[in-house]
């Protein structure tokens, strides 16, 4: 069914006053445009009625609630941001700008963390035999060890998000 | 809650007083829920997707432009993440655009128009429906026009559409569901 000019226009309310004025005459003699205009009214009519539906009733109280952890949550983030600069200061005051004492310090420190590093090595890799050794499953076993390796990785990263989040 | 008022709401909330802005919350969470409502047609989604509506809302609250009305600001949030969602959802949405005027009904034609004799219960229960059917950018104008009662001018601004293309998708949306309906009766 073609449609006549302008009765877009006069749907959508673009029409100056003399525009509409023509076409509601051209309307008054137009079956086509009678129908179309009939349809577009009852479909907009429907659409308005739509019934309403409600917010659940504790929707604001649910979202104020989520703010405030939120908000919470920036806090414990600023906290820990602050700690580590306090932290930072404090290391800086009682080395006191001594540049090679520093570097030695450094030195000292990466040292024992690499023989802490191996030692840990030692100690998980004996722990490692201990439990190969244990488990009766030949060459399952590192696999599963892995597994709980992973395992307990994720149970780890969980808990630290949760109270990240301001959350238990 | 007049303009004034929300703009002294939003600037004790900018300034930390958190609990003023259940006020907005409030005032605004019905209109919301039944635009996102209307958009992904599952209720359930639709208070959740409000919900992070109002926390992204409160969150980028110090890049509101008062040029604009909070509400515009708010249904253009809502208007993203449920199209976002929509998306996300990957419903299979056919493109209507273009094929809907070559479409025939598939109902026998007595001259007068098969929507005047539907009762008025079923053809909500037949319109919710077909607006399901309709592709995302018709849905968002003709939800916000019809359902959540927004001017054409204050739809332009929330989609950044021109005021001609928000009328033009309004009537062609309405098309589009007059054709849906007649191969559904």
């Amino acid at each position: 069914m073609k449609e006549c000019k302008g009765l877009k226009d006069y749907l959508t309310d673009a029409m100056d006053e003399d525009r509409k004025m023509r076409f509601v005459a051209h309307l008054a003699h137009c079956k086509t445009c009678q129908a179309s205009v009939k349809e577009d009214y009852a479909i907009s009519k429907a659409l308005s009625a739509f019934p309403k539906v409600n917010a659940p009733t504790k929707f604001a109280a649910t979202v104020m609630r989520e703010l405030v952890l939120r908000k919470r949550s920036r806090f414990a983030w600023g906290l820990y941001g602050a700690a580590v600069v306090l932290v930072a200061a404090l290391v800086g005051v009682i080395l006191g700008g001594n540049v090679s004492a520093v570097a030695g310090q450094a030195t000292v420190v990466v040292r024992s963390l690499a023989d802490f590093g191996g030692s840990l090595y030692t100690v998980v890799h004996n722990i490692s035999a201990i439990l190969f050794g244990a488990l009766p499953m030949g060459r399952m076993a590192p696999a599963l060890a892995g597994g709980i390796f992973m395992a307990l990785c994720f149970v780890f990263y969980k808990t630290a998000f949760s109270f990240s989040a301001g959350r238990k | 809650m007049d303009v004034t008022e929300e703009l002294q709401v939003i600037d004790a909330v900018l300034k930390g007083d958190v609990d003023r802005y259940e006020a907005l919350v409030n005032r605004y969470q019905k209109p919301i829920i039944n635009f996102i409502f209307r958009m992904v047609g599952n209720y359930e989604d639709a208070t959740e997707l409000a919900q992070d509506v109002f926390i992204k809302s409160y969150v980028s609250l110090a890049g509101f432009n008062r040029q604009y009305r909070f509400s515009t600001w708010l249904f253009r949030i809502a208007t993203n993440r449920a199209i976002d969602f929509l998306r996300k959802r990957k419903v299979a949405v056919v493109s209507m655009e273009g094929d809907y005027e070559d479409y025939t009904p598939q109902y026998k034609s007595d001259g007068s128009s098969p929507l005047e004799t539907l009762e008025d219960g079923r053809l909500k229960t037949l319109l919710g429906d077909a607006i399901q059917q309709l592709p995302p950018e018709y849905r968002e104008v003709i939800v916000l026009y019809h359902v959540t009662e927004t001017s054409y001018e204050e739809i332009a601004e929330i989609t950044g559409l021109p005021l001609g293309t928000v009328k033009n998708r309004i009537f062609r949306a309405r098309k589009m569901l007059k054709k849906i309906l007649e191969g559904e009766i």
